[in-house]
């Protein structure tokens, strides 16, 4: 009888919580890439010299990948109070666009030497440059 | 570029080996500057804004947005370049994200939509007038590595030294290619309203 008893109160609740589970993992956002590690970790200018010179087989390296690149900031803007982006550059051709995951205190200024980690969103060859986004700014090592 | 380099020596017998570095360097900038982007007096931008939202049964959801879209003009013909990639879309639940890039765009293998077309009737005074113009996009469109011709209105804004463009399309899921799994076929939108804005500067601002 207790055995029956204790059925119609489990069950009910494995359900329940089944349910609240898929609710939750179903209105889950898109996680911040902060704890993310990087799958790659390369100067800016490497990058884009990579998809420059093969853009196929970089897509193949960084395409939709995290990853980690480091250069001197050539410039920053921002659209309105929550969408912010960072030129990353070196000597060459072209640039990487970062679009900044959220607001910055102080955005990096040109010239300054910045790391940055975000989504490899691919190269576009009608500018010669790099995307990147839902990028973090990481402390230089 | 090695004959550039002899053309260069032949018809330049006595200039210093300093001056001939000098010149090779110069083609070099100019021949790579010409593979890369070809935008010189164009009007470009690699922040426009593209939104889209395909509500079926399942309501609010299946919207996104990206602030990453290039976009070159050439004002001297018209033909514009829009491209915008996949998997810059960002939506408010990770689920939707993750199988909008994975299983229906396969952004992985078709990381861009692309627009590649004309501005219809495009006149050089339309460069000249001030208020918003009623203009029509020509080309075609390449979502999932199909492609389509399409005529699109659209709207055309000179100020400040900027053009803003803005188009309203509708785009329907079965044309591109992108299938939708049979569980829930019937819970997304047949078509997404899909609206994209640049703001293009003079190349090199």
């Amino acid at each position: 009888m207790a055995l029956k008893k204790s059925y119609w109160i489990g069950i009910p609740l494995l359900i329940a919580g089944l349910g609240w589970y898929g609710f939750q993992q179903w209105n889950k956002a898109p996680e911040s890439l902060v704890n993310t590690p990087p799958s790659q970790t390369l100067e800016a200018q490497q990058l884009l010299n990579n998809f420059q010179k093969n853009a196929e087989q970089s897509n193949q390296l960084y395409l939709n990948q995290v990853i980690q690149i480091s250069g001197t900031c050539i410039r920053s803007e921002s659209q309105g109070d929550s969408v912010h982006f960072v030129y990353l550059g070196g000597q060459g051709n072209g640039d990487v666009l970062c679009q900044l995951e959220s607001k910055q205190d102080l955005l990096p200024q040109k010239g300054d030497a910045i790391q940055c980690k975000g989504i490899c969103t691919g190269y576009d060859d009608l500018t010669g440059g790099v995307s990147m986004n839902r990028c973090i700014l990481t402390p230089k090592n | 570029m090695k004959s550039h380099f002899n053309h260069l020596q032949s018809l330049t017998p006595a200039l210093s080996p300093g001056i001939t570095f000098f010149w090779g360097l110069m083609l070099l900038t100019a021949s790579t500057s010409a593979t890369l982007g070809q935008t010189s007096g164009k009007y470009m931008t690699r922040t426009g804004s593209a939104h889209f939202v395909a509500d079926g049964v399942i309501k609010d959801d299946v919207a996104a947005k990206t602030n990453t879209v290039t976009a070159v003009l050439d004002p001297n013909t018209g033909q514009v370049q829009v491209r915008i990639p996949i998997n810059s879309f960002v939506f408010r639940k990770a689920l939707m994200q993750e199988h909008f890039n994975e299983n229906y765009l396969e952004s992985h293998q078709f990381p861009f939509a692309n627009f590649k077309g004309q501005v219809a009737d495009w006149d050089a005074s339309m460069m000249q007038k001030s208020g918003s113009q009623k203009i029509k996009f020509m080309g075609k469109l390449e979502i999932h590595g199909i492609s389509k011709d399409v005529v699109e209105p659209g709207t055309m804004e000179l100020s400040g030294g900027q053009i803003r463009m803005s188009t309203d399309l509708m785009v329907t899921v079965a044309d591109y290619g992108i299938k939708v799994p049979t569980l829930v076929r019937d819970k997304i939108a047949k078509e997404a309203a899909v609206h994209v804005e640049v703001h293009l500067k003079p190349s090199g601002q």
